[in-house]
């Protein structure tokens, strides 16, 4: 996947892999961790937009995008946004959380 | 329908005239219900519903119906009484009050909704649109779409993206107002996932960034109320800090209890303070309340819109004067609120 490297298994280190897309710009390390605890690891360039983290991290986990809201300090991230623009810094952690929806309890 | 509306309100305010007392709106809209109910077309009975409150001035004899120039209801309330002479109060124009004075804002919260509105929320309900982003909400980045809102339908399951949306239209709302709504944070419904649920054990760490000052604006220690939506798996619950009264509440329209909830709060605002400010809250008399005297649910899908309305009144200070049968409504007007990225 382009411009995002899932860089590891959970909880490991990630190697210092060569990112895939254009020139310039400063890469960051962002952990995205799922409700399960579960922390995938990821190298994204600071001016890339997020669809492909998001992407990248729905594909490996086998859901739907629309199924998930991610999650930074609380706020919603849309996948246009970039962590530039975000003040994202290195090893800043997202939360990939699921969708709810409520009507009554049994 | 005007006139035998107008002769229900009349005769309770003969007798609130009468006893020399408060007459209390609940008493109005009781009867009004009543009426409401008989009529059978819920459309209808909307445009009938009377806004604001009556209560005595002078301790003489006048009782002031104070108004909410904009519902519909009281303006034919308005006519009838104006015409009946013989009927001894005057009409006043509604005055800016303070929460705590009026004892809660509720003028504005049952205003019927125009013709116009209803017919917009329903061209957003079909189900060709459900794939059409309706609106975007810029201060939380999130994108309503047909599919989306069309939980407000009656019977459906309220998502977490129509509570959130609203929450964010609240606050903006009392931004707008400051002087006519309590200081509020409404938290999002992700939030007590990462305080304490999704691991089930309190981490002060995983929304230790949520509230800065810079990211609110503003400081939450200094909020009259921190909202708190609680997803319970199936069900939506409000939890409430109340910095003011120095309580922990828990609102949930099934009449459920969770004690973890108060119990994370209550760490959670001891911590907070100590992050923000340094400072040691003591917050081990701060009394828990599992709030019982509340509007109920009375079927199994609207806990969610119960929910939200709790969220509201509270934000107008007022009681929770409210109830199942007004569900409907209120489900059509979040949808026309989030469609204005509005609320009033």
């Amino acid at each position: 996947m382009a411009g995002v490297e899932d860089a590891s298994t959970p909880g490991t280190q990630q190697d210092e892999k060569k990112p895939l897309d254009g020139a310039g710009g400063q890469h960051i390390n962002l952990k995205v961790k799922g409700q399960d605890g579960g922390e995938v690891f990821f190298r994204i360039k600071s001016s890339a937009t997020l669809r492909k983290l998001m992407n990248a991290y729905c594909d490996r986990q086998s859901v739907d995008p629309s199924s998930i809201a991610f999650l930074f300090d609380g706020r919603r991230l849309r996948a246009e946004q970039t962590p530039a623009e975000l003040d994202m810094e290195d090893g800043d952690e997202i939360d990939a959380m699921l969708h709810q929806t409520g009507g009554a309890s049994f | 329908m005007g006139s035998e509306l107008g002769k229900v309100i009349e005769s309770r305010l003969d007798r609130g005239k009468t006893l020399g007392s408060v007459v209390a709106m609940e008493e109005v809209h009781r009867g009004m219900d009543e009426n409401r109910e008989q009529e059978g077309e819920a459309g209808q009975s909307e445009e009938m519903r009377a806004q604001g409150e009556l209560v005595e001035v002078d301790k003489g004899s006048a009782v002031a119906a104070e108004i909410d120039e904009l519902g519909l209801g009281m303006q034919l309330l308005q006519l009838d009484v104006k015409k009946d002479e013989s009927v001894p109060f005057r009409v006043y124009q509604r005055r800016q009050r303070t929460p705590k004075e009026a004892g809660g804002n509720l003028g504005e919260a049952f205003t019927p909704l125009s013709p116009k509105a209803k017919a917009e929320v329903e061209n957003a309900m079909m189900h060709s649109k459900r794939k059409t982003v309706l609106v975007l909400h810029k201060g939380s980045n999130i994108e309503v779409t047909g599919a989306v809102i069309q939980c407000l339908q009656p019977y459906s399951w309220l998502n977490d993206e129509v509570i959130n949306v609203y929450m964010e239209l609240l606050k903006e709302r009392e931004l707008r107002n400051p002087e006519k709504f309590l200081k509020c944070h409404f938290f999002n419904t992700f939030f007590y996932n990462k305080l304490f649920k999704d691991a089930q054990s309190y981490d002060y760490q995983g929304v230790r960034r949520w509230t800065t000052r810079k990211k609110l604006g503003y400081s939450l220690l200094e909020c009259d109320k921190i909202l708190v939506p609680i997803h319970q798996d199936v069900h939506w619950c409000l939890a409430v800090i109340d910095m003011q009264r120095k309580k922990l509440l828990y609102f949930d329209s099934l009449q459920g209890r969770d004690s973890n909830v108060l119990k994370c709060l209550a760490r959670y605002i001891v911590d907070e303070a100590r992050e923000r400010t340094g400072q040691n809250l003591d917050v081990s008399n701060w009394e828990h309340v599992f709030v019982d005297n509340i509007p109920r649910q009375l079927n199994g899908c609207d806990c969610g819109m119960f929910m939200l309305k709790y969220a509201d009144f509270h934000s107008r200070g007022g009681s929770l004067n409210f109830k199942q049968a007004d569900m409907d409504y209120f489900r059509r007007r979040t949808a026309w609120e989030i469609l204005q990225l509005r609320a009033t």
